[in-house]
Parts: structure tokens; C-alpha cells; sequence
């Protein structure tokens, strides 16, 4: 039977139209995944079905949960239902916590609100809540502070708190976006553990198209408010749904990286170590990189491969071992994850990319500024905007620019896609790629995630706690990995799971 | 959205009172208006009238003259001090944001050092060499002011140091004295204005506190503090000897704060979109 429809749901603020006649029915034990890009609505339809739009929206259409209608309850109705009927897991479990409260006591205060049961019952029951979220019974974490526990261990604390009073419906935003892989596989694990031995409804909002196909029943696309295709994740045909087809197709691995004329080397490493506070980042690491040639560094969070990246860049020094550089190597260059934060944000987007070029004036500038854009696939009129006007996918590009523009020998690169949409993320790497055989450069190319270390790599090394587990050719590496740790990689990474 | 700065009142008043101040210490200034330090015993203690807008003070000298030259005192002090603070104050900081280790905490110590005095005791001990007077006043609360940009601008331009744009801007061979004029200045520059206003506010109060006490403007140059101060033993016999001239401290500190908040609220990272 249906637990939660949604019918003609439409909200106004401020005489825009932010949701657009979003129509949803979900029944217990399903998992629905609630897709589409950052400003689609998914976030604010979350917000409506907890009957917390923001302040002065107008919100029309109607909300049944198990029969009864949402939208006409009044403020103090509302409050029996949320957390008691519907569960909530934010993205940012940080900021979820209030920092001088235990986790345990963040899990029973629920209870004792809701079912005005004792301190001792509500103890009984916040522990009980902790075990279906799967916590180990070996780590004690109802008497630890939320800053005592990892991210991954403080979003499935607060998974615990939200299903303590197993609500019929557990809303989730974004539930594992700041997480690493092998994480989010674990907690997307237990959304649909709680589904199918509970008979939980979830409502999984994601901007990650094969992390929730992993785990979800059906898929909802949401575009410019209005949920625009929907599909089960089995019968995703591009008849039927071809918008939510051709996402799957573009989130899919790109054919893995090729190899194309490698040359001279252009960087050795030699035991490189770098401590920081007395605690080895990375660990006695070497390797050589040669002129068309992609190395990548994959690695959970942690791992030391930004540490890797800054290093070779020449930003820090290594504690020990060195680095040498091949008699032709003139520069390095590097691209950074978040594009926004790699631009001065007042200044032009041209006045950045000709930042390298600091022996020419005047028009020569200009000129060379306006080959890089054309050369990375934007307008030359982009030398002329700020960065906040710009797409996160244009900032990427422009970063690209401004590396290549003086010419490098060896462009770092540290999670250069990472921050990206999946649509965005294989133009990216198709321009890397390109970059690469044209002007025959060396990239170093820092990832977490292996779809993107096997489609443009010719070469990985899988780093763990500093030290390198596993290198190799990367189309052996990842299809055979023979190392624990890259297995578990391999077995958790959504993207490489799509291709099976 | 943006306030555009007629709409938000605070600016709106701020500025029209420091205009005001400024165009009465000028006007103070000209040469054929009455000179206010003349003494004339004879007109003393004269009530409010037509020829003496605020009336005489005990030595017949006119008040409104006095009050309108006192802000000539009062503004110079406050500039010059204000200046001598952000001169200081801003590359210091900025300094020990862009360096880690010992100068980083040799500059962030000797500010705390400095911070613990409060700039009537700074005047008390420059007393001894400079003598009271304006420079003593301009100088002691010009050292008040350095740790307080120092603090600010550190405060702010650390942040910025961590950013991907500024290693983006090593890796084009540009050094920290490039980072710093190119990219860190410009993007703290809005708090830096922000703060000398307020501080403007703050100096004019420790000039008149100064003044009041002997420490800083010299007879016959009029000061509101110690216009202040001459006013004491006459509180009974006419209160508008002090209310006047605490009625001028009061609205040029309202000005300058007045506007130093409106400001900051422009410049607040938390609602400022960045604008060319």
C-alpha cells in the first residue's frame, strides 16, 4: 500500500516557483532515490514532506502519509509526526550535533519526547537503536562526544537517533556525499537493510546517480522543481526514460585511459616522506613520470595523496628523499578539487589564467590568455567574468587554462573532478585527456575514485595511511587488485559497480 | 541583497554628521571668523544670544567658537592617530598571517604585550619624553591602535593564506610579498576601512579623555576635553559649559560608529556577495 504520496505539490516564494507540481507515491519498504543537480528542489521537496518550507513559501497540492493529509495539520500536530513518523539524516552530521550533548544522549532524546518513557527505558531503547544502525558492539559510543567519532560513525549516530522510534519513513539528504567510498557503501548498505527487515520507506535525496542506484528500488529525476522521470532502477530503459538512461550511460566508466607516446622522464621521486606533527603523511615513496603519461594516485581520505600532490608541486618540502626533475623540466603546474576556491574571487577569470605568464605585457597577454580558453573549450569572453558567474564545470576549465598557459611540463592534479556533476565529470577528463596527447604532458593525477583513476591513468598506485599498497598498470590494478585494501576499494566504488 | 548605501539610514546619518564635522572645523579655520581663543572677561558667562549662539564660558570667550575649533583638535588627533595604527598595524598583521613559527608569535606576543596598556597610560609614560600635547595625544593612541589593526588584519588575511588561489599563485613563482600586495590586501581591504572608522570613533573618544586629563592638547588651543575639564567647577552655575561640549563628543562617536557598523555590514563576508 502507499505510505507516501505526493500529489501537485507546488511552492511558491517570493513569486518564483521553486517546486513545480512534484507528484511522488512511495511504498513501505522501498527505496526511492531522489535525483537531479544542486537547485533542483530535491533538498526543499525533503523540507515540504517534514512540513519545514522556508519562511513565506506558498505551498499548494497535498501530502498523505498513510492516510492522513499533511498539509492541513497545524504546528503542534506536526510535531508528533516528525521524528516519530518520519525520520530525518542530514548531509552534514557535523553541524547535526550539538557538541556538548553524548551521542547517547542524542539518540534517547527522541524517545523520552515522543513516548515520555524513563531515563533507564530510554537508555534501553537508544541502545537498541544503536545496534540496527550496526554499530559494533565493540566501540562504546553511547557515552562519546559527536568529535570523538569518525564522519561515517557520526552519520549512521545519526541514522541511529532518526529510526529510534522506527519511523514508517526515513528521509536521508545526501546522507553520504562528504564521505569516502568504502563508507558510503556501508551506509547505503544499511538504508536498504532497514527497508527490506523493517519495512522502512526511504526517501534517498543524492546528486550521486550510481551511489543510489546501488541501493534503491526506483529513481526519480528532478529537474527545475518538477520530477520529470521516474523508473525502476532494473528496468532503466532509454525508451521509457531516456533523460535518466542517458545519465546512467554518462555516469558509466569511460573506456579506460590510453596510452599514447611516452617519453622522456620528466620527475623521479625517491623515498619521499613528509611528516607533519610528528605523524608520517606519506611514507619512503617512490616513482618516475614520464612525458605522456598519466600517473594516478588512488586513496581513501587520509591517505597522504594531497600531501603527495603538494610535494611535487614544490608548495612543501619533503621531510626526507627528494625529487628530481628531468634536464628539460621547466615547470609544474597544478589543478586544484574545488574550482571556486581556486580563484581569487575578485578578480577576472582572464587576469587568473595569465597569472603564470609573468615575462609578457600587454596584448601578448591577451592573446595567449585567449588561446588557453579556446584550447579547454570556452568562450574567450570568459577572460572578462568573475568566478561566481561561472559553472563549477566552466571554473574547472578556466583552472585547466591558467595550468597550461605557460606551457608545464607535469600538471598536478588533485581531485581535479571530484566537486563535479557526473555529466560534467567525463568532459573534464576527456579534456585532460586530450591536453595530455597534444602537448605531450606528464599528469600525476590524485583521485579517491576509481572509475576516474581507470579511465584516464595508465599507471596507479594505491596508497593506505601513506605508504604504497599496490602499483601497477592501471587497467590490472583494478580489474585484478591482489592487495586487501584495493579490493576493498574495487568492492565499494559505485561507479565501477555500475559496469557490471 | 546588497543595501545600496542611501538606502541603509545608519550610513545615511553617519556621514552626514561626520560631513557636518568637518565642514564646521573648516569653517572654524577661516580667517574672518571671530578667532575663539580671545579672552574678553568683561562678556563672561554671557546666557545664549543672537551674537553668541552658545553663549560665553568664564573667560568670555564664545562656546559655538570653541566647540567648532575643539573638532579641528579632535578630527587631527583621531586621523593622525587612526592612521598611525593602520600604517602599523595592517602589514604587521599581514605579516604574521603569511609567516608560521617565531615571527608569527614574536609579532602576535609583542601585540598582546602592547594591547594590555590602555592608551592613557601610553600617554602617561610618553609624557616623560614628549611633553602633553597634540603630538603626545596623536601618538599615544596611535600605538592603542597598532595591535588592533595588527590583530584584524592577521585575523583576516590567515584564512586567505590557505586558499588553492594562493598556491595556484606560487606555482607562477609569485613570493609572499607579490601573495600579499596581489592577492591578501585587496580582499581584507574592505575590513581594514571598516575598522578605521570605528576606530576614528574610538580615537576621538581618547582624545577628549586625554585632553580632559592634561595629557593632550595644550592652552589656548581649544579641546572638548578640556573644555570639559573647565567646566567642571561650574557645573552648577551653567551646565551648558559641559553639556556642549559632551554633546559634541557624543554625536562625531554616533557619527563614526554609526557608519563603521553600516559599513560593515557591506563588507560582512556572510552577506557580501563579491563584486568587482
Amino acid at each position: 500500500m502507499t505510505l507516501l504520496a505526493l500529489k501537485a505539490i507546488s511552492l511558491q516564494l517570493r513569486d518564483k516557483t521553486l517546486l513545480n507540481g512534484v507528484d511522488l507515491s512511495i511504498q513501505a519498504g522501498q527505496v526511492w532515490g531522489l535525483i537531479g543537480a544542486s537547485g533542483s528542489g530535491k533538498s526543499l521537496t525533503a523540507r515540504t514532506i517534514l512540513g519545514l518550507p522556508p519562511k513565506g513559501a506558498l505551498v499548494t497540492g497535498s501530502i498523505e502519509l498513510k492516510g492522513t493529509a499533511l498539509l492541513t495539520l497545524d504546528e503542534r500536530a506536526w510535531c508528533t509526526i516528525r521524528g516519530r513518523d518520519i525520520g530525518v539524516v542530514f548531509q552534514d552530521s557535523a553541524a547535526a550535533f550539538n557538541p556538548l550533548m553524548t551521542v547517547g544522549d542524542h539518540v534517547a532524546e527522541p524517545l523520552r519526547w515522543h513516548l515520555g518513557v524513563s531515563q533507564a527505558r530510554a537508555r534501553q531503547l537508544a541502545l537498541d537503536a544503536l545496534a540496527r544502525a550496526e554499530f559494533p558492539a565493540s566501540i562504546d559510543v553511547f557515552a562519546r562526544f559527536p568529535h570523538e567519532l569518525s564522519g561515517g560513525q557520526r552519520q549512521r549516530a545519526m541514522i541511529a537517533a532518526a529510526i529510534a522510534l522506527s519511523p514508517k519513513l526515513l528521509l536521508a539528504d545526501e546522507p553520504t556525499t562528504a564521505l569516502d567510498v568504502t563508507t558510503q557503501a556501508a551506509l547505503l548498505g544499511l538504508f536498504r537493510t532497514l527497508a527490506d527487515d523493517e519495512g522502512m520507506a526511504v526517501l534517498l535525496i543524492s546528486h550521486d546517480v550510481p551511489a543510489v542506484a546501488m541501493v534503491a528500488d526506483h529513481i526519480a529525476l528532478m529537474v527545475s522543481g518538477k520530477i520529470v522521470e521516474h523508473a525502476a532502477t532494473n528496468t532503466i530503459a532509454p525508451a521509457l526514460a531516456p533523460r535518466l538512461a542517458d545519465l546512467f550511460a554518462r555516469s558509466r566508466p569511460r573506456p579506460a585511459g590510453r596510452l599514447g607516446e611516452t617519453g622522456d622522464i620528466v620527475l623521479t621521486a625517491k623515498h619521499l616522506s613528509y611528516a607533519y606533527r610528528r605523524k608520517m603523511a606519506v611514507h619512503d615513496l617512490s616513482f618516475m613520470l614520464r612525458r605522456g603519461e598519466c600517473l594516478g594516485i588512488v586513496g581513501q581520505s587520509g591517505s597522504g595523496k594531497s600531501t603527495l600532490a603538494r610535494m611535487v608541486a614544490g608548495l612543501i618540502k619533503p621531510s626526507t628523499g627528494s625529487i628530481e626533475e628531468g634536464h628539460a623540466t621547466k615547470q609544474i603546474q597544478m589543478v586544484f578539487q574545488d574550482p571556486m576556491g581556486a580563484f581569487n574571487p575578485r578578480w577576472t577569470l582572464g587576469r587568473s589564467i595569465a597569472e603564470p605568464l609573468r615575462r609578457l605585457t600587454g596584448k601578448a597577454v591577451d592573446e595567449r590568455v585567449v588561446e588557453a580558453l579556446i584550447e579547454v573549450g570556452l568562450d574567450p569572453t570568459f577572460a572578462a567574468r568573475y568566478p561566481h558567474e561561472v559553472s563549477g564545470g566552466q571554473a574547472q576549465r578556466a583552472a585547466i587554462a591558467r595550468a597550461i598557459i605557460a606551457k608545464p611540463d607535469v600538471l598536478v592534479l588533485d581531485e581535479p573532478v571530484s566537486a563535479l556533476d557526473v555529466a560534467i565529470r567525463g568532459q573534464i577528463l576527456d579534456l585532460l585527456d586530450t591536453l595530455k596527447s597534444r602537448h605531450g604532458l606528464a599528469m600525476l593525477f590524485i583521485t579517491h575514485d576509481l572509475g576516474v583513476a581507470r579511465s584516464i591513468a595508465n599507471h596507479v598506485i594505491v596508497m593506505q595511511n601513506g605508504v604504497i599498497v599496490e602499483e601497477g598498470p592501471a587497467s590490472d590494478v583494478l580489474a585484478a587488485p591482489t592487495h586487501p585494501y584495493t579490493q576493498a576499494l574495487v568492492a565499494a566504488s559505485p561507479s565501477l559497480y555500475l559496469r557490471s | 541583497m546588497m543595501q545600496r548605501w542611501w538606502q541603509a539610514p545608519g550610513q545615511w546619518a553617519g556621514s552626514m554628521i561626520i560631513v557636518g564635522l568637518v565642514v564646521l572645523a573648516g569653517v572654524s579655520l577661516l580667517p574672518w571668523v571671530v578667532d575663539p581663543t580671545v579672552i574678553k572677561v568683561a562678556d563672561k558667562l554671557l546666557p545664549p544670544s543672537l551674537q553668541h549662539g552658545f553663549g560665553t564660558d568664564q573667560l568670555g570667550r564664545d562656546v559655538l567658537g570653541l566647540v567648532m575649533r575643539g573638532a579641528v583638535a579632535s578630527l587631527s588627533v583621531a586621523f593622525v592617530a587612526v592612521g598611525i595604527g593602520a600604517a602599523l598595524g595592517v602589514p604587521l598583521g599581514m605579516l604574521a598571517a603569511a609567516r608560521e613559527g617565531w615571527l608569527n608569535q614574536a609579532i602576535l606576543r609583542a601585540n598582546d604585550f602592547i594591547f594590555a596598556f590602555p592608551a592613557l597610560v601610553i600617554a602617561i609614560l610618553l609624557h616623560g619624553t614628549i611633553g602633553a600635547g597634540m603630538v603626545n595625544a596623536m601618538v599615544a593612541i596611535g600605538i592603542f591602535n597598532v595591535p588592533v589593526f595588527t590583530r584584524m588584519a592577521f585575523g583576516r588575511a590567515q584564512p586567505i593564506w590557505t586558499l588553492d588561489f594562493i598556491r595556484a599563485s606560487r606555482l607562477c613563482g609569485k613570493g609572499d610579498l607579490g601573495i600579499a600586495v596581489g592577492h591578501v590586501l585587496p580582499l581584507i581591504l574592505g575590513a581594514v576601512i571598516v575598522q578605521i572608522t570605528i576606530q576614528l570613533g574610538f580615537a576621538i573618544l581618547a582624545e577628549a579623555g586625554l585632553s580632559y586629563v592634561g595629557l593632550g592638547v595644550t592652552p589656548p588651543t581649544p579641546s572638548w576635553g578640556r573644555m570639559l575639564n573647565e567646566a567642571q567647577t561650574l557645573i552648577g552655575v551653567a551646565p551648558r559649559l559641559a553639556l556642549i561640549p559632551g554633546a559634541a563628543i557624543a554625536l562625531a562617536v554616533l557619527g563614526f560608529t554609526l557608519l563603521g557598523d553600516a559599513l560593515s555590514g557591506l563588507v560582512d563576508p556572510r552577506r557580501q556577495v563579491y563584486r568587482p
